[in-house]
């Protein structure tokens, strides 16, 4: 899959990170990502890939290299009104904020009138599986994967170009994980932005991807680059299919080689 | 019914018997040894003073109580402004904290004569002493409280190119409420005995609180009189206390659970 320059919409070029006194953190990062694509990120833990995403997102600075989105700096993108959302690993919710409140609060912050979003979050939460009722508590009286699709749909509804995300489902069991992963499909497949998934689990990143980052860590760099050849939509079925199986060994084998 | 009864049992009459035996060893202690009532009045003879005395203590309790309370107030608003402004720069912080231990190491019985020589005798000077020692701990529980924000909300504000102004009213206060609330619970104990010692060197004859009662009866060795005075004051603590712990035990339930 060739990919020019002009079409990336993220382009990694030899991006490093290091912090003095420590080993680098991320070095050479090469990669390029076309709009509206589903890209995971896969990795044992601590090999830089929640650190990638945060370059991404211009959380974080690279210290070497160059990262752009849509030929920007993430900081200067994010300014410019390229809408990035990202999901953290925890709900990351204000606890004394409804949860409609909360899915508000990414148009609070921008001062827009409140008469101009109620409708769109009210949508969003719907879109979740959240009720209206849902909408109205705290999220201290929500169980796990309800604070989890709250988080979600406070990305969704700044209508973002890129999510990204950084192991949003690993908390949860695994039934739910696997619900949640067709649902954010479905919703991928109806709103087209690009997606950056960040996780560790080989048949998450199957499932949900068409292209595939493994990463070996210490320095954190791509290690393989993997295309994932099933069509969309994809249900739950598929994770039944000899082909599914296949593919989750190879990158297995992968995954097992950069740890080795 | 039944669970008003288990209150009762597990915090009341607890606390209550302690009370009751403490007295009539008191009272016996008293009528045993044959102790002189300018030495220690039995409890009778206090509860006959207070009643003798009730429209002085009760206007003493009025007076003190207000000016602890306005002294509470200052260094509750005082305070938390002051926290906010530690919470902008670990530079302002490291500047000022210093003056603000000043608070809480500066011995108010050396500065009460500075107070009165620049302020005068009378209410602005007792306030100004119970203002002055109530404030230090609202300062730093607000300003721990402002400073421990969960990263990944910060985080998520920077994400929503938030402002400082949005970041301290919509995050970092309400964050703090819990941590206030634990300053202010401390402070209101503080503000009473700021109030009675603050009457010692700065109270007024036209308008005697229950320090200045103190200090006037003291020198006439009415014992029992000061043992009623020294009963009201630690009733007006008590009931100071108890109201800022119930108003913010209110405002916790609101900030976390169940519909607002």
């Amino acid at each position: 899959m060739a990919i020019s320059t002009e079409t990336a919409f993220i382009h990694a070029d030899q991006v490093g990170l290091s912090f003095s006194g420590a080993p680098d953190v991320l070095s050479g990062v090469n990669f390029k990502i076309p709009r509206g694509q589903f890209v995971s990120i896969l990795g044992a833990s601590g090999c830089g890939k929640s650190s990638l995403l945060r370059v991404m997102s211009g959380l974080q600075t690279a210290t070497a290299g160059l990262m752009l989105l849509d030929g920007r700096s993430p900081g200067n993108a994010r300014e410019n009104n390229l809408r990035s959302a990202f999901v953290f690993q925890d709900p990351t919710l204000l606890p004394w904020r409804t949860v409609r409140s909360n899915v508000s609060l990414p148009f609070e912050l921008r001062d827009r009138p409140e008469s101009e979003y109620t409708n769109n979050v009210k949508e969003t939460i719907e879109l979740v599986g959240l009720t209206d009722a849902d909408a109205g508590k705290r999220p201290r009286e929500l169980s796990g994967g309800m604070r989890m699709r709250a988080s979600l749909a406070r990305a969704l509804v700044t209508n973002p170009d890129l999510m990204l995300m950084d192991e949003p489902f690993s908390p949860l069991d695994d039934i739910l994980r696997q619900q949640l992963n067709e649902e954010i499909l479905r919703i991928w497949a109806d709103q087209k932005w690009t997606a950056v998934f960040v996780t560790h689990n080989v048949s998450e990143a199957v499932f949900l991807s068409q292209r595939i980052l493994v990463m070996h860590p210490r320095p954190g760099r791509i290690a393989a680059d993997i295309e994932v050849p099933f069509d969309y939509p994809r249900t739950a079925d598929l994770r039944a299919t000899a082909e599914f199986a296949e593919l989750m060994g190879t990158i297995s084998h992968e995954l097992r080689r950069t740890v080795e | 019914m039944r669970t008003v009864f288990r209150w009762f049992v597990s915090h009341i009459l607890p606390p209550l018997t302690a009370f009751l035996v403490v007295v009539m060893v008191w009272h016996f202690a008293t009528v045993i040894f044959a102790i002189e009532r300018f030495i220690l009045p039995g409890p009778l003879l206090v509860v006959k003073s207070a009643v003798k005395y009730t429209d002085e203590l009760w206007s003493g309790f009025l007076i003190t109580g207000l000016e602890a309370f306005v002294g509470f107030l200052l260094s509750l608003s005082v305070g938390i402004l002051v926290a906010c402004l530690f919470s902008q720069s670990r530079l302002i912080r490291h500047s000022l904290f210093p003056y603000a231990i000043f608070l809480q190491t500066v011995p108010i019985v050396a500065i009460a004569p500075l107070i009165v020589i620049w302020f005068g005798t009378g209410f602005q000077s007792v306030v100004l002493v119970s203002f002055i020692i109530s404030l230090f701990p609202i300062i730093t529980n607000a300003t721990a409280g402002l400073l421990q924000v969960d990263p990944d909300l910060l985080d998520l504000f920077s994400l929503n190119n938030a402002t400082r102004w949005q970041t301290l009213t919509k995050l970092r206060l309400p964050s703090a409420v819990p941590s206030i609330i634990t300053g202010a619970r401390i402070a209101s104990g503080v503000a009473v005995i700021g109030a009675i010692v603050g009457e010692f060197f700065a109270g007024y004859v036209s308008r005697k609180g229950l320090g200045y009662l103190i200090l006037q009866t003291a020198p006439q060795l009415k014992t029992d009189k000061l043992f009623a005075t020294v009963f009201a004051s630690t009733l007006l603590g008590l009931l100071i206390f108890t109201l800022v712990s119930l108003i913010g035990n209110a405002i916790l339930k609101r900030w976390y659970d169940g519909e607002s």
